[in-house]
């Protein structure tokens, strides 16, 4: 490893001597109303016909021969800006740049330059800004980006309530969700129905399905990006709204604007959920439920803080919680999340972003109380250290440099028994791990035609101690193995540890102005695996290291995409990708596996492989009255494990063949718009009994005699939403707008699975049941106001 | 935990009016396969001693699946080879009638061996002791108890046994009546439900003990339970059963068929559903809520 970071380190010196004539021009850029940095905004220097593109901090860094240049500063939805400057040294230009228009929400949308999809090296990427998510119709009218992603090519779920997302043929534990860097292990409130994220602190989202970028690892899927706001550093802003499930609030303004000159800005964000107040004249009749727990809350804060050109410091954080009871039972959980990021320029080429992180997420049982009760409580915790480089050694080439390093504590679970004699606490031993990469990428603009990204990862998982392995010996394929030996291990102590090189690399071909073609293939280690096999997540589940018997799982996907853009201004964007992904060590369970609190987990887990290809279209229209987009994606996703379904291939719960997405919004008026979304997909595969018998009186156990896993597909899923915002006049201070919301407007009953049980009228006969979480018309209506 | 699931979504259903709805469909489940089923749990008891055969039966077909006559069936004491041999009682059920308690005693090993025309099945199962009951009491819960209705709630004050590693089957009588529906299925590693989260030798955790059944008692009803010490294997075969009898909504497992304990041995790749235990029973005294 340090053999290679000195590597690193001679290649950045080569490259800085090789450019030492020349001059650099960099700054920040941003938003001018509120202050908030523009990433990905377009910077081209016109008499070169070159450019380049600001960093996720708005920063950016252009060398060039000394001249006098005109350079252009552009950004969807805001004005261009044109300037001329004679270059001799190195310079810094700071630009803050106009919204075309500053109406609330529904004007033509905040977005990435027209032609990035094309221009840019990086494919199977989806970039969602707030504005765009605001105007999908949402259930039960609360903006949610985990389910706006769903509308994505390539990206599935398996029904409401579900929590998280499949990408392209992955499970929910393979998508990376990080949260001003920070990675997330829970993104849902209420299990699957909302996701943790307010919207009115999210700035921006991106989704990495593919051709993923050095500096991402950890997950085989996708990374799902999600950018907090800065936090407005001009004025202070009041957002908020009132809905049917949650109430927000978030402020947001400068710190001391006088004293510290606008360079310090902050923003707290808050949504509580009031179900349980709303549900009271239902509940207080019914004995089971009067006293219920019911409720949901989030909190999101971030400052930061310029303390000269040269540096930036940001300081952001989370805290959610869900928690439900009943008289004498409790449940609840939540993620807490801290980031501390430090922006420091070594030079006007180097940009460094040091980051470093705590992320937590744990959950609490309890049954009884006081001295006749019994109490669980879990939880993972990860520290991490990040320094990500950036050097923009010219034009035509870009350095992305850096190694991340993360040490984790998973405390499966601790309890307390109590009686009126005695208290025993037992549990779980905690669990130790570190993870650590380095990484190199360069972005390199061959010709006018050709740019490629090639790089390597190298991760490496240290599975620690204190804590024991076990050595296991499976008898029979697919069912539970025996433990034959147990080794202990002191602190610290290496128990086992891996290495895995994880190349990836993108290339784009411009076939013209328009029209471009590009290829991509990554290597992904995965080393937490997500112990679950509900059709649903639930908040129980447990996140386990890789282990001396759970090996990482690997993916590889190459990837190849048609990119084309078209109309007067280049309005409509049109992309085709295609996939191909192999998957490596893919967690499969025995029959009957204990998940929870199981102190032998690893016997009850098997390894398979898997398999995922498909085709997705992607049309989009950015702007204009009528805007949104329409995906469909063709696709399998399939698994082999030993000892299951006859060895053979099987579906995954997670396959649709076809999934069909249309969004879009409609300007009626200056106060009218509307909006609506179209989602069908073929319904996932599932198992069923076909035959049954009695035991000791128990009567109606099934039994599949097939033996093949998956053997009945359920019906298609298909829904229709809509929405109408109704926007108020907007005044100097004030501005407001109503959500009227219908979701599943012709009452479909989507099968969310089907399953099998004993009549619970009649103890001799047995039925199946379709089950459906939403089966009818959910209509909402949400009041949002800024001043 | 079910029950606290189910809930949570009951009031969910009320308060969002998202109407989450379950309807019963009929499926092509496609054919059918016969399988041979032998039902056999004996205890150490003086009781007469019964195993059911059958055949299994279409999913969708009501009714009690037909008994199943074989050729013979019988229990061997490893260690004294001694035959114990079942009589046929007609419709598979089979008897033995055990000339005192201990016939079949604790810390023995037993096997299992049926013949149906040329194929032997055979399974084997150790007895292992049975623990002790201190009593069992009952009290009203006006609030209700884990979710369940307001009402007469019964709990059973009784130890595990010393040392790691004891499996218990806790049954429970309503009005001499065995109650078996899958939420009455009460099984425990020591003195709790899983693996990682059990004490020992402590009594059973309030989750087990004063949640032997979500449905209330009424006045002038008996209540008795017993306490059967089971093998690790019978743990999870049961664990299995009532996973699947209840496998519904959003955090359902994917179905799987419970593997058994008794094989063919002239034919492994005749399937044998059923299992075979044999294990130390204890039982309370019989207690009328008032």
């Amino acid at each position: 490893m340090k053999k290679l970071f000195i590597l690193f380190i001679l290649f950045v010196f080569i490259f800085k001597l090789s450019a030492q004539n020349k001059i650099t021009i960099s700054g920040y850029i941003k938003d001018s109303t509120n202050g908030e940095a523009l990433s990905s905004c377009n910077i081209s220097i016109d008499d070169l016909k070159t450019g380049t593109q600001s960093n996720a901090y708005g920063f950016y860094s252009i060398s060039l021969e000394p001249g006098t240049y005109t350079i252009s500063y552009s950004f969807v939805g805001y004005t261009t800006k044109s300037i001329t400057i004679e270059a001799n040294k190195n310079i810094t230009i700071n630009q803050e740049l106009n919204k075309v228009s500053a109406l609330f929400s529904t004007v033509s949308l905040k977005g990435k330059r027209k032609d990035n999809n094309v221009e840019k090296v990086e494919m199977s990427v989806n970039n969602l800004s707030i504005a765009q998510i605001k105007k999908i119709p949402a259930l039960l009218g609360e903006v949610d980006i985990v389910k706006s992603v769903q509308l994505l090519p390539g990206v599935s779920t398996v029904g409401e309530g579900a929590t998280g997302f499949n990408v392209r043929g992955g499970s929910i534990d393979q998508n990376l969700i990080l949260l001003d860097e920070a990675p997330v292990f829970n993104s849902s409130h209420l299990f699957g129905f909302f996701s943790i994220f307010n919207p009115d602190a999210v700035k921006d989202v991106k989704l990495i399905k593919g051709g993923m970028p050095a500096t991402y690892g950890g997950r085989l899927s996708s990374t799902l990006d999600v950018r907090m706001k800065e936090g407005n550093s001009k004025k202070t802003e009041v957002n908020g709204g009132i809905g049917v499930i949650f109430s927000r609030l978030s402020i947001e303004g400068p710190i001391m604007p006088k004293r510290l000159k606008n360079k310090a800005s902050y923003i707290v964000a808050g949504r509580r959920s009031y179900i349980d107040v709303l549900a009271k004249p239902f509940t207080k009749n019914n004995s089971n439920l009067k006293d219920a727990i019911f409720y949901f809350y989030d909190f999101t804060a971030k400052v930061n803080y310029t303390f000269n050109p040269n540096n930036k410091l940001f300081v952001s954080g989370y805290l959610g919680r869900d928690a439900f009871g009943v008289p004498n039972a409790k449940f609840d959980w939540g993620n807490t999340t801290a980031t501390v990021r430090w922006n420091h320029l070594f030079s006007k080429k180097l940009f460094t972003n040091f980051i470093t992180y705590y992320s937590k997420y744990d959950y609490r049982l309890g049954f009884g109380s006081g001295n006749n009760s019994f109490n669980w409580q879990s939880n993972i915790i990860n520290f991490s250290v990040k320094p990500d480089f950036t050097y923009y050694i010219t034009p035509k080439n870009t350095l992305n440099f850096g190694a991340i390093s993360t040490y984790y504590i998973f405390s499966p679970g601790k309890a307390t028994s109590k009686d009126i004699s005695s208290t025993v606490e037992f549990g779980l031993p905690k669990k130790y791990a570190m993870e650590s990469a380095i990484f190199a990428e360069n972005e390199q603009k061959v010709s006018d035609k050709l740019t490629m990204r090639y790089g390597i990862r190298i991760s490496n998982f240290k599975y620690l101690g204190k804590g024991t392995a076990l050595q296991l010996k499976r008898e029979f394929a697919g069912q539970r193995a025996d433990v034959i030996g147990i080794t202990s291990y002191q602190d610290m102590e290496v128990i086992k540890s891996y290495t895995v090189p994880e190349p990836r690399f993108s290339m784009n071909y411009k076939l013209n102005k328009l029209t471009s073609l590009k290829l991509s293939y990554n290597r992904m280690a995965q080393y937490l695996h997500l112990i679950s096999n509900t059709a649903a997540s639930v908040p129980l589940d447990v996140w386990t290291p890789t282990t001396n018997n759970i090996k990482p799982q690997i993916a590889d996907q190459v990837a190849v995409g048609y990119f084309k853009n078209f109309g007067k201004n280049i309005d409509y964007e049109l992309s085709i990708e295609s996939y191909y992904k192999t998957l490596q060590n893919q967690i499969d369970y025995v029959d009957g596996a204990n998940l929870l609190l199981n102190p032998q987990l690893e016997t009850d887990l098997l390894s398979g492989k898997g398999r995922a290809y498909g085709i997705e279209f992607y049309a989009k229209k950015n702007v204009g009255k009528l805007n949104g987009w329409i995906s469909y994606t063709l696709a399998k996703s399939e698994r082999k494990v030993d000892g299951i379904s006859k060895n053979e291939w099987y579906a995954n719960r997670f396959d649709r063949r076809h999934n069909l997405n249309i969004t879009g919004s409609y300007e009626l008026s200056k106060k009218w718009n509307a909006a609506a979304s179209f989602v069908f997909g073929t319904g996932t595969p599932t198992n069923l009994p076909n035959t049954k018998y009695s035991f000791q009186n128990i009567q109606g156990i099934p039994q599949n005699a097939s033996e093949l896993r998956n053997n009945v597909r359920i019906k298609p899923y298909h829904r229709l939403d809509m929405s109408f915002t109704y926007t108020h006049k907007k005044t100097a201070k004030w501005e407001s707008n109503w959500v009227f919301g219908v979701y599943n407007i012709y009452k479909r009953r989507n099968p969310f699975s089907y399953y099998s049980q004993p009549d619970p009228q009649n103890n001799f006969a047995t039925q199946l049941i379709r089950y459906s979480v939403i089966g009818s018309i959910v209509p909402s209506v949400s009041w949002n106001f800024k001043f | 935990m079910k029950s606290l699931f189910k809930y949570t979504f009951l009031l969910l259903n009320i308060t969002l009016f998202l109407s989450s709805c379950e309807d019963p469909i009929d499926l092509d489940l496609g054919p059918a396969k016969e399988q041979l089923v032998i039902d056999a749990v004996i205890n150490n008891s003086a009781d007469t001693q019964y195993i059911y055969v059958s055949k299994s039966v279409a999913y969708l077909q009501n009714g009690v699946p037909a008994g199943y006559a074989l050729d013979s069936i019988g229990l061997l004491d490893t260690s004294t080879f001694t035959y114990y041999p079942f009589k046929h009682a007609g419709n598979g059920k089979y008897f033995f009638v055990p000339p005192s308690a201990n016939t079949f005693d604790t810390g023995k090993d037993y096997q299992l061996i049926a013949r149906d025309g040329s194929n032997t099945y055979v399974s084997q199962s150790h007895l292992n002791a049975a623990t002790t009951i201190d009593s069992i009491t009952y009290k009203y819960e006006k609030d209700g108890l884990f979710g369940g209705n307001k009402g007469n709630y019964v709990t059973l004050w009784a130890k595990d046994k010393i040392g790691k590693g004891d499996y218990y089957w806790l049954r429970l009588y309503r009005n001499d009546s065995i109650q078996s529906k899958a939420g009455d299925i009460n099984i425990a590693i020591d003195n709790s439900t899983t693996e990682g989260g059990n004490g020992d030798g402590d009594l059973f955790i309030i989750p087990i003990r004063a949640n032997l059944t979500s449905r209330p008692w009424n006045i002038g009803e008996t209540a008795q339970v017993e306490i059967l010490s089971i093998t690790p294997e019978m743990y999870y075969y049961l664990n299995l059963v009532q996973t699947q009898l209840q496998n519904t909504g959003l955090f359902a497992v994917p179905p799987s068929n419970i593997p058994s304990n008794i094989v063919c041995i002239n034919n492994p790749n005749t399937k044998v559903l059923g299992f075979f235990c044999m294990v130390g029973k204890v039982k309370s005294q019989k207690l009328l809520i008032k």
